[in-house]
Order: C-alpha cells, then structure tokens, then sequence
C-alpha cells in the first residue's frame, strides 16, 4: 500500500492530529489537499474537534506584564512576558516573551477564547500563541475605554472583540458598544467597527468572562466601600448581539466576587478577604438571574485567601484550581473528597498585584 | 498464563487473510478485533473467517499486537507496569517501515480496533509533521497542481507556518 492509497477519511483523520503550522504549511501540497484543510471539510472539522476535545491539557497564561527585565530598551520594544502553565500535567509548560509594542504594559487587558489571546490597550491586537499568527486591529472609533471582551459566536462562525466605551451626550453619562469581527484564521470580515448598543453607564470589571456564546462583565458600584462589591452582571450574547443585566447572590461581607468559567458554565464565586473561605455558584438560568450554589469551601486555617481559577478532569473525578492569592503556589480541591493539594512543581508560582490569570484551551506548543 | 485458565478448554478461531494464510488465535485476542467480536456476539463466527482486505504480513503483526495487549491487560501486574510495559511494546511496534505503517492503519480501521487505529493514526501525524512540502508530496504520491502564481500566493497567506 502506498501513502496516496490511503482513504480520504484515513488521510484526514490522520491529518487533524497535525499542529496547526504543519496544517497550514500543507495547504500549499496540492489543491485537494488545500481544500481538505482550509474549507470546511464535514469529516475534516469533526475529526478535528474530536482530536481537541481528547486533548485535555488546559493551559493557562499568566499575563505577566512588564518588560522584559530589560531596562534600557525603550517602550518600543517591550514585551509581555507570559509563562504557561499546565494544569492538567501540573507543570509550568514554558515561558514566552510577546514583543509588544508601543504599548503601556501596564493598563493591559488580556482576555482569550479557545486558542487566542487579546491584549488590548489604546492599541487591540488578537494573537496566536502556538502559531505565532498576530493581527492588528483598527483603532477603535471611540475614546473612553469602558470594557473589552472577547468571545465567538458559533452561529456566524466568527470571533467577535466588544468593546464598551464611555460618552457624553446633554450631560448624561452613557455607553455606546462596538463590535469587530474576525474569522478563525485571524481574517477581518470588515476594516472597521460596527456600533451596536447604547446603554446607561457602568462600570466594568477588568477581566471579562466568555462562556458558550456569552460574554460576562460584573457591573462594579462605586458608591460601595469596596469597589469590587459587585451584585449584578452585563451579559451579552454574541449570537443575538444582545446585551442583559443579570442579578447575583447577595455578597455577605468581607467578601469579593469573582466570575469563572468552569465545565463551560458560568460560576460567581465569593472569596473571603483573607480567608480561604469560598462560596460557588452556579447560573443554571440566565434569563431569570438564577443561581444554584454548588460548592462551599472553607481552609481557612490553613492558607490565605484563594481565588477559583478553572477546574480539570483527572480521571473521573473533577478539581477545582485556586490560586492563593497572597502566599505562593496553586492549589487543587478534589470536589468528591473535599481535600486540598499543593502540586510541588507549582509551588513556586504567585501572582503579582499587577497580574491577572487567563486561561487559554486546545493550545498545542 | 495462569494455570487455572489452561484447564478450560479456549476457544480457538481462525482467521484468513487475503492471501489465504490461516492463523489461530484465542478469543480473548479475536475480540479485540471488533468486528470479530460482533460476529462473536450475534453468534455468527464461522469456524474460518475470512479478512478479505488484509495481507497475512498485515496480519501476523495485528495479531502480535492484540495478543501483547491481550496478555499484558490479563496478568496479575498492576495497572501502572502493564501501562508502561504496553508504552514500550507499542513504541517498539510502531518502529515498521511507513508503508507497514499504513497498512496497519488500514488494517486497524478495516478490523475496527480501536487502540492499534489510534496509535497508527498518532505514528503518521508525528512522522509528517515537520516534514518539507516537497517532501510530503513524494511521501503522498500528489502530483502540485497550483500554478507558480497561486502556489505563491498560498505560501503567502501562511507565510507564519514555513518560519
């Protein structure tokens, strides 16, 4: 038998095994090849999803902003300095250097779905990390950075960055929304913005949560004596473009709120100030702002507080992985015998008051 | 083996590759040939049967593997050694020549097991990966039919992959 024997269904399954750049490389083979690979190939994209679903390594960024270590290099040539961890094989995969330029590292956003990342700052650039791709966006239309979140929208096949931004009309304060489309292949599908919505003012939190076509952004008070006093959600849905407010649990005090994303359900979580104290829900109803509380933790006497980062699958059974926030390392709480590990190859890692987590999925290095 | 299981008489079934080679093999081999167990199950396995799409080399090494996993998922190890030991045999075992290669993959798909389809499928990938355009060509047999223009404009759009 030969290799050009091999049956087109072999040929592709064999090929959805294959790092992004080997794919990409091997649309220049021949035309077949090229429309095997880059069209939407029935047997090709679901073997492909079969293939990233069975890759279970959920790997996670740590948007670690400054430079480089390197004083003397000016602000063009800066870069984000990122170390990967793998939370599934508890270990620290790899740390990446991100030129990035021209950019302030310190009012950095940095949000990802699937395999991308955005940074956004005056300047939104999505990026690729296992394949390096890079893409520029436009500068928004409007000045006032409000909020940014990112997200995909299964219906239009489309990665959509929305960007909330503050404006002033007859002296009310309100917030328009724009929204920039992108293809898988980091394609715009325009040069330009599309203004959407235009809701009363809020403000938002930093960090956005994207979940099954919605992406999530506590609403802040101000009036509160601590800022992250938060008791409501922006919701909006990427496929209707649509935007919701969502009431959350009452936060009792001395607690903060925290959105996470885990088994592709929204979770509030409210982490005790100075306590590993942690109260989790569940929002099993969107549109009636229903939330089923799933989990209760309390290591209080052992470590400060912890923040929920992401759960993983280890065999059947599931952990939730917490960051502590003032002492150092990860932590993993086995959900069905409600005990705490410290893996000893994450020991060493904490986060910096400047520094926000986020998770990145299917990424191949 | 343990002796107890000697004492009962196996099962015993015999497959025919395509050139006509006939092999025994035990059951607890036979199904893991998915096929062969549904033939097994809905009690329709004739005393030969018959494999009309893979060679006897083919064969002997797919029966070698299945009675390797067959016996090593059997004895009395512990999970941890038999999935080491099972790690080395299949790197071994994948270390054919690519069109042995294929016909295994083949093979697997045709006889539907699931593990060898899995660890020929995995082989392939990782041999192609950082394989050169040209170089995966002469290994596919596929003839460039881009013009100089297009293959050009193609290279471009991807030009990140070829860095």
């Amino acid at each position: 038998m030969r290799l050009n024997e091999l049956p087109t269904d072999l040929l592709v399954d064999v090929l959805s095994r294959l790092p992004e750049k080997s794919l990409c490389r091997f649309t220049c083979v021949s035309k077949e090849w090229q429309s095997l690979i880059s069209s939407p190939h029935p047997g090709f994209v679901k073997a492909l999803r079969r293939q990233r679903l069975h890759r279970k390594s959920y790997l996670y960024i740590w948007n670690i902003s400054l430079f480089d270590g390197n004083v003397e290099s000016d602000v063009e040539d800066c870069s984000l300095r990122i170390s990967i961890v793998d939370t599934v094989n508890e270990r620290i995969q790899e740390n990446y250097c991100l030129p990035i330029n021209n950019m302030n590292p310190f009012i950095y956003t940095v949000i990802s779905c699937h395999d991308l990342l955005c940074l956004a700052q005056t300047k939104i650039s999505i990026c690729n990390l296992s394949t390096q791709e890079k893409a520029i966006l436009p500068d928004p239309d409007h000045l006032g950075h409000v909020g940014i979140g990112f997200g995909y929208s299964s219906v239009s096949k489309e990665f959509k960055i929305v960007r909330w931004f503050m404006q002033k009309k007859d002296g009310r304060m309100s917030m328009g929304c724009e929204i920039f489309s992108l293809t898988n292949r980091l394609r715009f599908k325009s040069d330009s913005w599309r203004l959407t919505e235009t809701r009363p003012f809020e403000f938002l939190s930093k960090p956005s949560v994207f979940v099954n076509g919605v992406i999530f952004w506590q609403i802040l008070n101000p009036t509160f004596k601590n800022f992250f006093e938060s008791n409501s959600i922006l919701a909006f849905d990427l496929d209707e473009e649509e935007p919701q407010i969502i009431s959350c649990p009452k936060l009792s005090p001395d607690t903060v709120a925290h959105l996470v994303e885990l088994k592709e359900c929204l979770y509030l979580a409210h982490c005790s100030k100075g306590k590993a104290i942690v109260k989790i829900w569940r929002l099993e109803d969107q549109k009636n702002s229903l939330w089923v509380s799933e989990y209760y933790i309390n290591f209080s006497s052992i470590c400060n507080t912890i923040v929920p980062l992401t759960s993983v699958l280890a065999g059947h059974v599931e952990e939730l992985v917490f960051i502590s926030v003032k002492g150092k390392g990860l932590l993993y709480y086995n959900v069905e015998s409600g005990k705490m590990r410290k893996p000893e190859n994450l020991e060493n890692f904490t986060l910096r008051w400047y520094e926000f987590p986020c998770v990145l999925r299917n990424m191949e290095f | 083996m343990s002796s107890s299981t000697e004492l009962t008489e196996k099962k015993v079934f015999l497959l025919k590759s395509l050139d006509g080679v006939i092999f025994e093999v035990e059951e607890s081999v036979a199904v893991q040939l998915e096929v062969i167990r549904e033939l097994i199950e809905g009690d329709c396995a004739r005393p030969f049967i018959s494999l009309y799409n893979v060679t006897s080399e083919i064969l002997a090494l797919v029966i070698e593997y299945c009675k390797h996993h067959a016996e090593t998922c059997s004895g009395g190890t512990s999970a941890t050694i038999a999935d080491e030991d099972l790690k080395t045999f299949d790197n071994e075992f994948m270390n054919v020549d690519e069109n042995i290669l294929l016909e295994l993959c083949s093979a697997a798909d045709y006889l539907d097991i699931k593990s060898l389809f899995e660890l020929t499928c995995r082989t392939l990938a990782s041999l192609i990966k950082d394989r050169t355009i040209i170089e995966v060509r002469k290994m596919f047999n596929v003839e460039n039919d881009f013009s100089v223009v297009e293959e050009k404009a193609v290279r471009k759009e991807f030009a990140w992959a070829f860095k």
